[in-house]
């Protein structure tokens, strides 16, 4: 069986970029619904299998999903108050830390920053 | 290679998202007159320009009967 | 069955060397397998393409044979001609022939004449009848098991002798990592697939939740409780149900369905 679609190489390469395993992005796929096994999933990324055009759009959701986890797990994020507050140099000292961050909240139109406390899916969070 | 136990709690979670994605396809073929595909592309469109998962998403729509707008902010500032 | 050398090539007659490499490229016979490892059918392209190895690796030979038994006792069987799949399945009609004593003993038979040798006469019969005169059989043994057997006939009486012996034992020993490989593997595919289809049961189920939030059920529970009771109702199961309401749904009579 030939693979004559590319997008296939597309997807693989997005897989290892994502630092997921094969079996971890089938687990992936399925939490979305995904219906192909994961030997199907292999044989497709490998280009020896078809798959359905509606599952390559499944498979294609998960690994953008992991490959937004990827990125932002790898940000660097912007220094925090140290607890010693022996750091002196800061922008904003202590009472205008409250006043920062609500005039970021206000700029995204009042959107609150709960973070995500939800479980991460298994593997490729690029840790 | 991941041990049985590990691979049997992941499918239990994975098949915990999928539930409540598929409810998410249930509301939006029911409301829209989709088919369970079309309501699937419509959530992953909604997740490009939320910045959301669709699990997020399918999560809020059962909870709250509502997609988020799509000028909403990313779900994470950090 | 994958591009080999046809059954009909006889191999070039090999010097008696103890060190020398099979003259079939196992190597590139097995990495053609591991394009092979994720298609369905994975056992028998498996025993296809060790029969026609066995068959066009030993000169003489009319044809190869394998049988395989799984752990559940299901028997595989390939054969590259016609005479040798006859000559296979008597064996196993008869409960008797070289090819079942090399798996129970696992120790390789052979037999130099069907006509005249003393063991199993009647396969011996019944075979030399078909015009199989020589057999040699190995068995195929994986982790310390016997999975099966596999033989090449000829027409030729004394068609085969030490340094066939030593090729089959070469190709056997091959084989039977790649067979017990794909027993294995056809057994996590079944498995996967098993998995992948109940998964998929679940989802109508869902879906039909989700058109009766959206139709007005307050929450899950209400929902699926409405499910259970339409299918005793109609003595259907939940997941008849759901498939039934979804399917109303998408055909645009959104009325049909009972729940």
């Amino acid at each position: 069986m030939t693979n004559h679609d590319h997008r296939h190489r597309h997807m693989d390469a997005a897989r290892v970029r994502a630092e997921l395993t094969v079996p971890d992005l089938w687990l992936r796929y399925v939490a979305l619904g995904g219906t192909a096994d994961a030997f199907d999933l292999d044989g497709y990324l490998q280009g020896l299998v078809s798959l359905e055009i509606f599952q390559q759009d499944v498979l294609a959701q998960a690994l953008n999903e992991a490959l937004e986890e990827c990125y932002r797990a790898n940000r660097v994020p912007l220094s925090t108050r140290p607890s010693d507050g022996e750091d002196d140099d800061r922008p904003f000292g202590t009472e205008d830390d409250d006043r920062f961050r609500s005039l970021v909240e206000q700029l995204l139109r009042g959107r609150s920053r709960a973070p995500r406390r939800d479980a991460e899916p298994p593997g490729g969070s690029c840790s | 290679m991941q041990d049985a136990r590990e691979l049997a709690e992941n499918l239990q979670r994975a098949m915990e998202f999928r539930s409540v994605i598929e409810q998410a396809k249930g509301i939006l073929m029911e409301r829209h007159k989709l088919t369970a595909d079309q309501a699937f592309r419509l959530l992953a469109e909604a997740s490009m320009h939320t910045n959301r998962r669709v699990r997020d998403l399918a999560l809020n729509l059962v909870l709250t009967g509502e997609l988020p707008p799509a000028d909403s902010a990313p779900g994470d500032l950090r | 069955m994958r591009d080999a050398a046809p059954a009909d090539d006889p191999t070039p007659a090999q010097p008696d060397d103890l060190r020398a490499p099979p003259p079939v490229d196992l190597a590139a016979a097995l990495t053609q397998m591991a394009g092979l490892v994720l298609s369905r059918e994975t056992v028998d392209t498996a025993l296809e393409l060790v029969t026609t190895l066995a068959a066009t690796t030993t000169a003489g030979t009319l044809g190869a044979a394998v049988t395989v038994v799984d752990e559940h006792g299901k028997r595989s069987r390939a054969a590259s001609h016609q005479a040798v799949q006859q000559a296979d399945a008597l064996q196993y009609e008869l409960d008797e022939g070289p090819c079942l004593t090399a798996w129970r003993s696992q120790e390789m038979v052979r037999i130099d004449e069907t006509t005249s040798d003393v063991r199993w006469p009647r396969w011996n019969e019944a075979v030399s009848r078909l015009g199989v005169r020589s057999v040699l059989s190995a068995p195929l043994l994986a982790v310390g098991e016997s999975i099966g057997a596999m033989k090449v006939y000829s027409v030729r009486p004394a068609n085969y002798g030490p340094h066939e012996e030593r090729v089959m034992r070469l190709l056997a020993d091959q084989a039977s990592i790649l067979l017990a490989n794909s027993q294995s593997l056809s057994e996590a595919r079944r498995l996967s697939r098993q998995l992948t289809e109940a998964l998929g049961r679940r989802d109508a189920i869902a879906q039909a939740v989700g058109v009766l939030l959206a139709r007005g059920a307050s929450s899950h529970q209400e929902a699926f409780g409405h499910l259970a009771a339409a299918a005793q109702r109609s003595h259907r199961s939940i997941e008849d149900v759901a498939r039934a309401l979804v399917a109303a749904l998408t055909a645009g009579d959104t009325h049909a369905a009972d729940a």
